[in-house]
C-alpha cells in the first residue's frame, strides 16, 4: 500500500463514511490518452502522487483533469508567444487535478494534515510551505533531485472543497509563477447564466 | 464549419476587441463581450448571410457593451483610460504620438452612437454600409450622426491646439 | 455686407469631400470658396488632418487570454453540443462560456475524463486542433486552482516555492556536508 493509500485509509477509519478529511497532495497528471496507460506511464516518475483513492474518502471529484506530457508539449507550442510557458509545458511529464466538494465539513479533512505531511515525508517529499488562516488550510510539498524539482504537490483544504495538484517534471517555479499568471482566470467570481 | 469560424475569429477579433474596449474602458468586461460576441456567431453561423459577417459581428458586440453599460451602477463609472500602444508600432514624432493619444481619449469622451461611428467608419475605416448594418441606422443617419462627431473632435482639437 | 457662410452646409460638403462623394463640380465650388474665406479653408484643413489621424490610431490587438478562449470555442461549442443530446441531459447546465469560470468550467475535466476514455489515442498519434484547445482549457483551470490557492492564502505558490526551494536545497546541502564531516571525523577517531 503506497503513503497517499495509508492515509485514505487512516481517514477512513478515522472520520467514518464522512471522511472529508484528506489533505492528501494534489497530484495532476494530465493525459489525453485512455487514462490506464497514462496513470502507468507516470507512476514511476518521482514527482508523482497517487490520489487514486481519493475518491473512497470525498466521493466524485466534482473536477478532474489529468493531462500527460505529451499533450503538454502540443499546448506548449501552441503558446509560441508566451516562451515563458512554452518553455515551461515542454518540461512537464503531467499535470493532475482533482477538486472535491466537502459540503462545509473541513474539519475532518483539516484533521488529517498532519497524517499527510508525516506521510508525504516519508516519501521523500519536502515541505515548503504550510499556511493555516481561519479554517483554510493549504500545503506545499516538493519532490527534489539536487537542485531540480521533479514534482510539485499541493494540497488545499477550506469549507467548501479539497484541492489536490500534483505537476509532475522538472520545472523552474519561478516559471510556475510566470505561467499561473498567463494562464490565470478567476474561478471565484463565477457568472452563471 | 470550423475553419471558416476561425478565419473570422483571425480577422475581426482585434476590431471586435478594440470596439469593446473604447466602449466598456474596462478590459476584463470588454473580453467577456468580445467572447459572448463569438460564441453567438459560432451558434448562428448557418443563418447569417457570411457576406455580412463582420458588421452582424461588430453589431452584437457593440449592443452586448451598451448593455452592460447600462447595467452599471452609477458609481460604477469609469474614467478616462489609456488604451494600450500596439506591440512593435514605430511611434514617428513626439506630436504624431500625443494626437493620436489625445484623440483616443477624446473618441472615449464621445457619447453614443458618435462614439461608435467614429471608431467604426474613421479609425477602423468600414464601410458607410457596413456601419449602417452594425448600428441600424439608415445610411443618411450615419452621415449626419457621423458629421456631427467629427464636428465635436474638431472642435475640441480646436480647443487644445496652440 | 457679406454674409458669413453657413458653416453647417459647408459642414456637410467638407464631409463628403472627405468621403470622396464630392464631385467635380461641387469640389470646384467648396475649393473657390475656400480659397476667399480663411475660416473655411482652416475648416478643411482641420477636417484632413483630423481624419489622417484618426485613421492613423493603430487597432490593439486582441490580448492573448481573449485569442485563446476564442479559438477554443469550436472544441467547447461541439462538447456542448454533445452534452446537451444526452438523454435527460447532463447534470451540469451552466454555460461554459461563462467568461469567469468555475463552477462551468468543473464540469469540463469530468467529462474530459469520459472522451478521454473512449478515445483510442495512443502514443505519439498527433492531437487534433480540438484536442489540443480542450487541453489548453484543462490546463488554464488547473493552473486557476493552483491560482485561487494562492489567492485564499495569501500565497505565491511559484515564487515561494522558488525561495523556499533554494532554501531547502541549501539546508540539505549543509546537512550533508555535516553529516559528512561527522563521518568523517569518526573515522580519524
Amino acid at each position: 500500500m503506497n503513503a497517499f493509500s495509508r492515509v485514505v485509509e487512516g481517514a477512513k477509519a478515522s472520520a467514518g463514511k464522512a471522511a472529508l478529511a484528506f489533505t492528501l497532495g494534489i497530484t495532476l497528471s494530465f493525459a489525453a490518452s485512455p487514462l490506464a496507460a497514462q496513470e502507468d506511464a507516470l507512476k514511476d516518475l518521482p514527482g508523482y502522487v497517487d490520489f487514486a483513492e481519493l475518491s473512497g474518502v470525498y466521493g466524485e471529484p466534482k473536477v478532474m483533469i489529468n493531462l500527460g506530457g505529451s499533450i503538454l508539449r502540443f499546448v506548449g507550442g501552441m503558446t509560441k508567444d508566451d516562451p515563458e510557458s512554452a518553455a515551461l509545458l515542454q518540461q512537464l511529464k503531467g499535470v493532475r487535478i482533482n477538486v472535491y466538494s466537502i459540503e462545509g465539513q473541513p474539519e475532518a479533512a483539516l484533521k488529517s494534515l498532519k497524517d499527510t505531511k508525516s506521510l508525504l515525508q516519508d516519501a521523500r517529499w519536502e515541505p515548503i510551505v504550510q499556511v493555516n488562516d481561519d479554517g483554510d488550510q493549504a500545503q506545499v510539498f516538493v519532490k527534489l533531485n539536487g537542485e531540480t524539482m521533479e514534482g510539485l504537490t499541493v494540497m488545499a483544504v477550506d469549507e467548501e472543497e479539497a484541492v489536490f495538484i500534483n505537476i509532475i517534471g522538472q520545472m523552474d517555479p519561478a516559471q510556475l509563477s510566470q505561467v499561473m499568471d498567463n494562464f490565470d482566470v478567476d474561478i471565484d467570481g463565477i457568472d452563471i447564466n | 464549419m470550423s475553419r471558416i469560424f476561425q478565419q473570422w475569429v483571425e480577422e475581426y477579433q482585434d476590431q471586435a476587441w478594440s470596439l469593446a474596449r473604447y466602449l466598456l474602458k474596462d478590459a476584463a468586461e470588454a473580453e467577456d463581450v468580445c467572447q459572448e460576441s463569438f460564441v453567438k456567431l459560432w451558434r448562428e453561423q448557418d443563418s447569417i448571410d457570411h457576406a455580412k459577417v463582420k458588421a452582424w459581428l461588430m453589431k452584437v458586440t457593440r449592443n452586448g457593451c451598451l448593455d452592460r453599460i447600462r447595467r452599471r451602477k452609477p458609481s460604477e463609472e469609469l474614467g478616462d483610460w489609456q488604451m494600450a500602444d500596439p506591440a512593435g508600432e514605430p511611434q514617428h514624432g513626439a506630436e504624431r504620438f500625443e494626437l493620436g493619444q489625445w484623440l483616443q481619449q477624446a473618441i472615449a469622451r464621445l457619447g453614443e452612437p458618435y462614439q461608435s461611428l467614429v471608431l467604426l467608419r474613421d479609425v477602423q475605416q468600414n464601410s458607410y454600409e457596413e456601419v449602417a448594418e452594425t448600428l441600424e441606422l439608415s445610411l443618411p443617419q450615419v452621415k449626419v450622426y457621423l458629421h456631427r462627431a467629427r464636428k465635436q473632435l474638431r472642435e475640441s482639437l480646436a480647443e487644445v491646439r496652440p | 455686407m457679406t454674409e458669413k457662410p453657413d458653416f453647417d452646409d459647408w459642414e456637410e460638403q467638407i464631409n463628403a469631400l472627405l468621403d470622396g462623394e464630392l464631385d467635380d463640380a461641387g469640389a470646384g465650388r467648396l475649393k473657390a470658396a475656400a480659397g476667399e474665406d480663411h475660416q473655411l479653408s482652416q475648416a478643411i484643413i482641420e477636417a484632413y488632418q483630423l481624419q489622417r489621424a484618426l485613421a492613423n490610431i493603430p487597432t490593439e490587438r486582441a490580448p492573448d487570454s481573449l485569442r485563446r478562449k476564442l479559438a477554443a470555442i469550436p472544441a467547447l461549442e461541439a462538447r456542448r453540443g454533445a452534452r446537451q443530446q444526452k438523454p435527460g441531459g447532463g447534470w451540469w447546465q451552466q454555460s461554459w462560456q461563462v467568461p469567469r469560470w468555475a463552477a462551468a468550467m468543473a464540469a469540463i475535466p469530468l467529462v474530459l475524463v469520459a472522451v478521454n476514455q473512449t478515445t483510442d489515442w495512443l502514443g505519439p498519434k498527433e492531437p487534433s486542433a480540438a484536442e489540443i484547445a480542450q487541453a489548453q482549457q484543462e490546463l488554464a483551470v488547473a493552473l486557476s486552482y493552483l491560482g485561487k490557492v494562492s489567492r485564499r492564502t495569501g500565497l505565491e505558490i511559484g515564487d515561494t516555492v522558488n525561495h523556499e526551494m533554494h532554501k531547502t536545497v541549501n539546508e540539505n546541502m549543509m546537512q550533508a556536508i555535516h553529516e559528512e564531516l561527522e563521518f568523517n571525523k569518526e573515522r580519524e577517531l
